[in-house]
């Protein structure tokens, strides 16, 4: 490096009135480290940059140095009980500097201890009112979480016994719909089946024990269905049921089970579907029973209607 | 009153009207080893030249006065961060009340209450309403200022004061960055001839 050139170039005076980058800034203090001259030009700059500032020198307010004592007393008195063991030295005293001996040439071993601005004196009993404190946030921050689970859980099984209840009830609702609808759906396709052409009817009338009854039965001979409203048919009595069976060519059909009562006068019932039928019969069997009827549990029969 | 002999060097002794006497590295080590008196002996020897520095940073001297007290306990709360081979312990105080005055300076808060319109005049106006200390009154503080043109004291106030980068500076001033830095160095060799020649 030409370090005339370099002193003369300008980048020292920038250097010390703070105009460089940092970048430079660094290149300059490495320079200065390494060239005694430049060292030497920096700390000329310096002393007369120092002289130059002094021009502006302004004595502060009194109340300003009483302020910064005060705060700097407090910390090092709060830095001293916590190093009470430790004698501090005095330079203000020179009869006490003989007592302890500074670093001659790296005074930067010396490292102050960061300051701490609580007083440590207090610094123990601080602490345990800091752990204190941090549990006591800790089991109220837990508390507060554990009711807010709870109450989300209690929530939770409230929410889930009416979702339930809730269920039930629509589960009912279907199923009563349901049934309903088994009972209906053959009036409701009777309504549109019956408007067939194709779909003949065939009235039966009861004898003997079960006059006064009657039964319609409906036939499509091409789709094959079966339809059967119980207008007026008493329950069966126990262990009895009432079935419907087709006769063609003196071949029984079974035609199937149907219900009887009150509720049935009006619904149409979707009976077995039945290919060929002359006839329909009415039996009173045994529960169960898929055998063709006796001649004595015969109680209605009819010929198909044409 | 204080009687005040800078050092220009490690080995030379500071003296005070109370007879006791620091070198350079007595008053590094005080610091350094928290002496709370001799921290009271170096806010006496440099504060009136930190505050100078930081009124004319900040031309407001409620704000000067609050920096003054940070910058102070930035240094005896940072003692430890000075370094000896990048200048003396007044150098780096300095810097530390320089920066400190110029981040207040930039910062958006300061600059929306005060709105401050750079003025090279201001050093005039400062020295009229503000005490100085002896050793000023006896230099003649508008005398040295006034072997400066205007356009140096100009640019070594934006530069130094206001902290202004030799960038902004050519901005500012409406000039090459080079020319900038031709005028400056002109204008701090002029500063050094003047000092040198009144011995400050």
């Amino acid at each position: 490096m030409d370090v005339q050139h370099y002193i003369s170039s300008g980048i020292l005076e920038s250097y010390v009135f703070g105009m460089l980058p940092e970048e430079e800034q660094i290149e300059v203090e490495i320079a200065a480290l390494q060239y005694p001259d430049i060292r030497a030009a920096v700390r000329a700059l310096q002393q007369e940059k120092e002289r130059f500032v002094q021009l502006y020198a302004i004595t502060p307010p009194s109340v300003i140095k009483e302020k910064i004592l005060a705060i700097i007393h407090e910390e090092e008195a709060a830095a001293g009980n916590s190093m009470e063991l430790q004698p501090k030295p005095s330079l203000s005293d020179p009869t006490s500097q003989q007592q302890y001996k500074l670093p001659s040439s790296n005074h930067h071993t010396i490292k102050p201890k960061p300051i701490i601005h609580k007083p440590a004196s207090k610094s123990s009993s601080d602490l345990k009112w800091k752990y204190a404190t941090a549990a006591i946030i800790i089991v109220l921050v837990g508390s507060v979480l554990l009711n807010f689970f709870f109450f989300n859980a209690s929530n939770d099984y409230e929410g889930r016994y009416k979702e339930l209840i809730a269920t039930r009830e629509k589960l009912d609702e279907q199923k009563e719909q349901q049934n309903q609808t088994a009972y209906q759906s053959p009036s409701n396709n009777t309504n549109s089946s019956l408007k067939d052409p194709d779909f003949k009817l065939t009235h039966l009338e009861g004898t003997s024990n079960y006059e006064g009854s009657s039964i319609d039965i409906g036939w499509n001979n091409h789709s094959n269905a079966v339809l059967l409203l119980a207008q007026l048919m008493p329950l069966p009595p126990n262990g009895k049921q009432f079935h419907l069976w087709a006769i063609h060519n003196s071949t029984f059909k079974d035609a199937g089970v149907f219900n009887t009562g009150a509720n049935m006068t009006k619904v149409w019932q979707q009976m077995k579907e039945i290919k060929n039928a002359d006839s329909f019969i009415i039996s009173l069997q045994t529960v169960g029973s898929t055998t063709p009827p006796a001649k004595e549990e015969i109680i209605m029969s009819g010929h198909r209607t044409q | 009153m204080f009687v005040i002999y800078l050092t220009v060097n490690n080995s030379t002794r500071i003296n005070l009207e109370s007879s006791v006497t620091y070198t350079e590295t007595e008053l590094v080590h005080g610091l350094l080893a928290r002496d709370e008196k001799l921290f009271s002996y170096i806010y006496d020897l440099y504060s009136p030249a930190l505050f100078g520095v930081i009124s004319k940073v900040l031309n407001d001297n409620a704000a000067a006065n609050d920096v003054l007290q940070e910058v102070f306990l930035k240094i005896w709360r940072n003692a430890d961060t000075y370094n000896e081979q990048k200048g003396r312990l007044f150098t780096w105080m300095l810097n530390v009340a320089r920066n400190t005055a110029i981040d207040l300076l930039r910062s958006k808060s300061f600059k929306q209450e005060q709105k401050t319109i750079y003025n090279t005049d201001d050093l005039h106006a400062l020295k009229e309403t503000t005490p100085v200390l002896p050793i000023n009154d006896q230099l003649g503080f508008s005398q040295v200022l006034e072997r400066l043109t205007k356009e140096q004291r100009q640019l070594i106030d934006l530069a130094y004061y206001k902290g202004c980068t030799q960038e902004e500076i050519a901005r500012i001033m409406d000039v090459p960055l080079g020319t900038v830095k031709t005028r400056m160095r002109n204008a701090i060799q002029q500063l050094r001839t003047i000092i040198n020649s009144t011995n400050l």
